[in-house]
């Protein structure tokens, strides 16, 4: 049991619009509710980076986005061969790049894992695009079955691929689970929550 | 997109409406593009009136969202009712949900009940598609084509296919509208189709990429681009 990062990932996916830079974000309007919720996405957040990052100020959300959009300050670190590795049969379609890296200058995980988030994120808008439309009329059902079943589904299946890329980039303290006692001892992880 | 245009169906209009999001995706009025983009909106106007036999205007606010609103709900058929034989092609094109048809006995849906939602899933997908074309040469490293290689493979190619499904079913909802083809000479005779080189396109974007400091091979690709489309163009058009 516990959480693991992927549940993070989804939950900052899901409220990407909160941290986003184009508004003036105040913490204290939330009702206490939300509030809880986002204080339980800082505990979570800060126990698997060891960070300290604050979701009540404006200043902070912005860190939090910009942490996750270049890999929690893990951009400028090289690749380890094992990671290459381990990308390379994710990402088989271009082996001549794997060659050159393995032969020449690694690359840092920042440019591989900015590129592998920012298709997540682009996919992630492309499969939740009706979710704000409203419901009802049958042709509306018809036409969103068909891009759940033809569409989405195969775009979510190749997000795994992503999604394992991101926790091959960001290591092994992302591949682990995190305990609710742990995050609630330590991190502040409101009682409230789940 | 910059093309030496020579013929144009329905959906070569659609995809070019697409290319142009810069200017129907934005807030930036017609008389901020530069020229050479004054012209391409102008023969997607021109061409889109000779398929709907109106007389859309891309220079004013009210006339552009016309425009966008053509596009976005099916053109002059947006408020016809879909005939049977239209709901049954749909449904064998569409067949996730079949028993959801025999709703339609009790009310029929118009044209643009469906090909609203339909066009959202093709700009979606033009957008997922396309969505690192629009970088600047500094972005385009050996690890993002590593990534994006297995998009293209492994997800474009998919979503591709689908959108062949949405044209095909465009296709039955406009009907006779789909059958047309204009070509260039016939719209600049007819309809006012702006009469212009492409060689001279060429030139205006390269000495206008030139003035404002972007790489010609980068434009239309910048993101900063409606910004510097706020600059004066005067003098490239001659």
């Amino acid at each position: 049991m516990g959480i693991p990062y992927i549940i993070l990932l989804y939950r900052f996916l899901e409220n990407e619009s909160i941290f986003a830079d184009d508004w003036e974000y105040d913490y204290s309007v939330y009702p206490w509710e939300i509030r809880a919720e986002l204080k339980g996405f800082q505990a979570i957040l800060n126990a698997f980076t060891g960070g300290k990052y604050n979701i009540t100020t404006n200043g902070g959300r912005r860190k939090i986005w910009n942490a996750f959009m270049t890999g929690f300050g893990r951009g400028q670190i090289k690749c380890t061969d094992e990671q290459l590795d381990r990308l390379k049969e994710l990402f088989p379609y271009r082996p001549d790049i794997f060659e050159y890296w393995r032969q020449h200058e690694k690359p840092t995980v920042g440019a591989l894992y900015e590129v592998v988030f920012a298709t997540l994120v682009h996919g992630f808008r492309y499969i939740t695009l009706f979710n704000h439309y409203p419901q009802g009329s049958v042709p509306f059902k018809i036409i969103e079955i068909f891009k759940t079943k033809e569409i989405d589904n195969h775009i979510d299946d190749m997000d795994d691929t992503f999604i394992h890329a991101i926790l091959i980039l960001l290591g092994s303290d992302f591949e682990r689970k995190i305990g609710r006692a742990e995050l609630i001892q330590k991190y502040g992880y409101p009682k409230v929550l789940d | 997109m910059m093309d030496n245009h020579k013929e144009w169906s329905l959906s070569k209009l659609v995809t070019e409406y697409m290319a142009e999001w810069i200017f129907f995706g934005t807030g930036v009025r017609f008389e901020k593009l530069p020229w050479s983009l004054q012209i391409e909106v102008r023969r997607i106007t021109t061409v889109l009136n000779a398929f709907t036999s109106r007389s859309y205007d891309p220079t004013t606010a009210e006339g552009k969202q016309e425009i966008i609103d053509a596009f976005e709900q099916g053109f002059n058929l947006r408020d016809e009712f879909c005939t049977d034989e239209q709901l049954e092609e749909l449904r064998i094109l569409l067949p996730q949900v079949d028993d959801l048809y025999s709703e339609f006995e009790k009310e029929r849906p118009i044209v643009s009940d469906f090909y609203r939602h339909l066009f959202a899933i093709y700009q979606a997908s033009h957008e997922y598609v396309t969505a690192f074309d629009d970088l600047t040469d500094c972005h385009y490293t050996d690890a993002f084509f590593v990534v994006d290689a297995f998009k293209r493979k492994k997800i474009n190619t998919h979503i591709v296919e689908k959108v062949k499904i949405i044209f095909k079913c465009f296709k039955i909802l406009l009907g006779d509208m789909v059958k047309k083809r204009f070509t260039t000479s016939e719209l600049i005779e007819n309809y006012g189709y702006p009469d212009v080189d492409y060689e001279k396109l060429v030139e205006f974007n390269k000495k206008w990429c030139k003035f404002h400091g972007i790489n010609f091979k980068n434009f239309r690709k910048s993101k900063k681009y409606v910004e510097r489309a706020d600059y004066s163009t005067l003098g490239f058009a001659e």
